[in-house]
């Protein structure tokens, strides 16, 4: 294939066994495990195919060009910061500018409605998930402690720990074990030692912008690689806008544009890794006489039960430089608010990360809680250097109106723009209220004085979710379609909660597992 | 006496050499001089670029010149916010039909362009933007400042003097660091100057007395 022009498709006009829409955390797993099974596989991403000795640079204003910027709308009383925070661009997708923390979800986040009478359970369980998490964390290889405090998961970790731990990181420990709160090294998909012709981290601290020496995993650099080295051909700066359904109700296959034409693409079967936007964006987009709601929607669930995780910023001023530029942006964390407590005074709970900030990350937390400019603005920024931040990752309970929807103004391909409501719960805002109030306590306890608290958020989930009875879900436990028996998600929309651990793990392994799955279904004939 | 850095000696573009070719070449090409605006009109341009020198309180005509430029390449070649809320206008119309109005409320208060303001009255015609005390029809006044504040303020902090005045490292690849635990620095980064911290803290200024954290 010519990488410069993705042209000629060799597969276009054949029958394919698998398209997969979207190149991203999950698209790329199952590229690489539905290759590997000797299926013919096309694998269609939106954006471009990024080459990082070419296209990464260590400037943050230049890579947000690894953000998705196509047009996308937001409403609600919380509508959400999109771009660089949420959603990737291109081969890669999120990965290629992940903070690349990968703890797994608590084996409890999976059973929350029985456990704590609120939300959903999934379909299935922590223990389904756990072997696709431990083959993952040994593959891509995930670094963290020998002993990890919390979850389903104690380690060891395949590699060690990243050390030395910066002086961002330290003040979180610190904090932590003055108030007795236990804390720890984050697991990350970040080298402490060499791997394949990968070099350790060299603290460079640019993972939000893309990793240049490789240190950090991406599936740009681990899995594509070897998907296309397994046969799977990939078609970058293509845009898929519809699903073609037969009457029987299977799929077809795909449309996607390409340079302002149509092509189309016929498989056997179709799995959606385009993310929690763009999947249920594109089944409502491709409703048709006989689905006047979308595909896959006879249960009306596409789109509903949107979540984002709450990312609430606490920023304290330290009397001596922290100097925030330096070494991994994450790599320390405490979940000993995972769960809930006892007191009742909320439902689930939280993570929170020390996290560095280059100058543009830090002056938009002082520009969106201050409002503030000209001297004052200015004053603040030459204290850059001694201030640290903590982040929460909160819980954020399922709701039928945040949702995604489409509009009626056009993106840049032409296509109804997605629009993203969200609003939070009560409970949502409970978590937050503790959350931020734990990270001013670490931090003061640490010698910081608290001067920004900003409201953001991380991670999109939800929208498409799994579950066992197909009147109220979109998928089944495997990620496959209660109404078209060869259509498969495997993103993170078909999350029924939102947990409070960084995401990109989970989703990989449920990924994982879904692509198993539909290599046993080819194989007994089913697909 | 304001102190503009406590980092006197330091200059991020020091460092280039230790940087890859293709961060060099993004970073020194935003030193360069901008051409003619492809986005703006000559006069929106102008009207921008005097707001920008009160947004980011900076007076150096270059460093301004250069960031106006650079917002209007970010325009030009519609790189797109990626987002944006229901009912608020989209990032091109927010910037020229923004700087327009703000020129008209200058007009309406004092009889003069924006342009012929002193620095107080731009201020003060700013602040009402900002807080919506100005009624415009064409868009809510807010979402113009609030567009114009946080793309001055993406723009101005890539600009390298300013990495410097502020002591941050700036790019670091191949080199990465080494020391990075508290109260450690590699020989290539910012040195405080702490007669200077000093002397902001006289004007109630920076980081406060100094009480260390405990390792």
């Amino acid at each position: 294939m010519n990488h410069e022009t993705g042209l000629p498709w060799k597969n276009l006009n054949e029958e394919v066994d698998v398209v997969i829409v979207g190149a991203g955390a999950t698209g790329a797993v199952v590229a690489q495990e539905l290759g590997r099974a000797g299926l013919s596989v096309v694998l269609i991403e939106a954006g471009p195919y990024w080459e990082v000795s070419r296209d990464f640079v260590s400037d943050e204003l230049h890579m947000r060009k690894t953000a998705w910027r196509m047009k996308r709308l937001t409403a609600g009383t919380d509508a959400p910061e999109l771009g660089h925070n949420i959603s990737g661009s291109g081969v890669g997708g999120g990965t290629n500018h992940f903070t690349a923390v990968v703890p797994r979800l608590f084996p409890s986040d999976f059973r929350i409605k029985t456990i704590d009478g609120v939300g959903e359970d999934w379909p299935i369980t922590y223990e389904d998930v756990a072997p696709y998490y431990e083959q993952l964390e040994k593959e891509i290889p995930v670094s963290g402690p020998k002993h990890y405090p919390w979850g389903g998961f104690h380690g060891p970790y395949p590699y060690p720990a990243r050390e030395p731990v910066g002086a961002m990181h330290q003040v979180l420990r610190i904090g932590c074990e003055k108030l007795g709160i236990r804390s720890s090294v984050a697991p990350l998909a970040i080298l402490s030692a060499p791997f394949q012709g990968r070099p350790p981290c060299i603290n460079r601290g640019f993972c939000a912008q893309g990793c240049l020496p490789n240190s950090k995993f991406s599936t740009l650099i681990h899995h594509i690689p070897r998907a296309l080295d397994a046969g799977v051909e990939l078609r970058h700066g293509c845009m898929v806008n519809r699903l073609l359904c037969k009457p029987d109700d299977t799929i077809e296959g795909v449309t996607f544009l390409f340079n302002g034409h149509e092509y189309r693409q016929k498989a056997k079967a179709v799995i959606l890794c385009a993310s929690a936007i763009e999947t249920p964006r594109l089944l409502l987009m491709s409703a048709d006489g006989r689905h006047k709601k979308g595909l896959a929607n006879s249960s009306g669930m596409v789109g509903k039960c949107f979540m984002l995780h709450s990312g609430h910023e606490v920023v304290a001023r330290f009397p001596e430089e922290i100097l925030p530029y330096k070494g991994t942006p994450i790599l320390t964390t405490t979940q000993e608010f995972y769960e809930s407590p006892s007191d009742g005074s909320r439902v689930r709970g939280y993570s929170i990360h020390a996290h560095g900030s280059r100058p543009l990350a830090f002056m938009k937390i002082v520009t969106k809680t201050t409002k503030t400019w000209g001297r004052h603005l200015r004053e603040i920024a030459r204290d850059y250097n001694y201030f640290a931040r903590l982040t929460i990752v909160g819980e954020v309970l399922p709701q039928i109106k945040n949702s995604i929807t489409l509009s009626d103004e056009k993106d840049e391909f032409g296509l109804p723009a997605p629009i993203v409501t969200f609003s939070y719960g009560d409970n949502d805002r409970k978590v937050i209220e503790d959350g931020v109030n734990m990270c001013k306590q670490i931090l003061e306890a640490a010698g910081g004085k608290v001067e920004f608290i900003c409201p953001d958020t991380s991670h999109m989930l939800g929208g498409c979710r799994m579950g066992s009875n197909s009147s109220d879900s979109v998928v089944d436990g495997w990620g496959r379609s209660h109404d078209h028996k060869n259509l498969f998600i495997a993103d993170t929309s078909t999350w029924v909660t939102s947990g409070a651990s960084n995401p990109t793990l989970t989703a990989m392994a449920l990924a994982w597992r879904t692509a198993d799955y539909m290599v046993e279904e080819f194989r007994q004939g089913n697909l | 006496m304001t102190v503009s850095t406590i980092y006197p000696d330091y200059d991020v573009m020091k460092e280039k050499a230790k940087w890859d070719e293709n961060t060099r070449h993004v970073v020194e090409g935003r030193l360069k001089a901008p051409g003619m605006p492809r986005f703006f009109s000559p006069q929106e341009l102008t009207l921008l670029k005097s707001a920008l020198h009160r947004i980011v309180d900076e007076e150096d005509k270059g460093i301004i010149a250069r960031v106006a430029g650079q917002i209007d390449d970010h325009l030009a070649e519609k790189r797109g916010q990626g987002y944006r809320q229901v009912g608020v206008a989209e990032e091109e119309a927010l910037f020229r039909l923004g700087l327009t109005l703000l020129d008209t409320t200058a007009m309406q208060a004092y009889e003069e362009s924006f342009l012929q303001l002193t620095a107080q009255q731009k201020d003060e015609i700013l602040g009402q933007v900002q807080r919506g005390e100005v009624i415009w029809k064409e868009i809510k006044p807010q979402d113009f400042f609030n567009k114009l504040l946080r793309t001055a303020v993406d723009f101005f902090f890539s600009q390298p003097e300013i990495w410097s005045e502020i002591g941050y490292g700036g790019p670091a690849y191949p080199r990465g660091y080494y020391r990075i635990e508290y109260g450690l620095k590699d020989p290539w980064e910012a040195r405080l100057d702490r007669k200077l911290v000093a002397k902001r803290a006289e004007a109630g200024l920076g980081p406060g007395p100094i009480r260390r954290v405990d390792r």
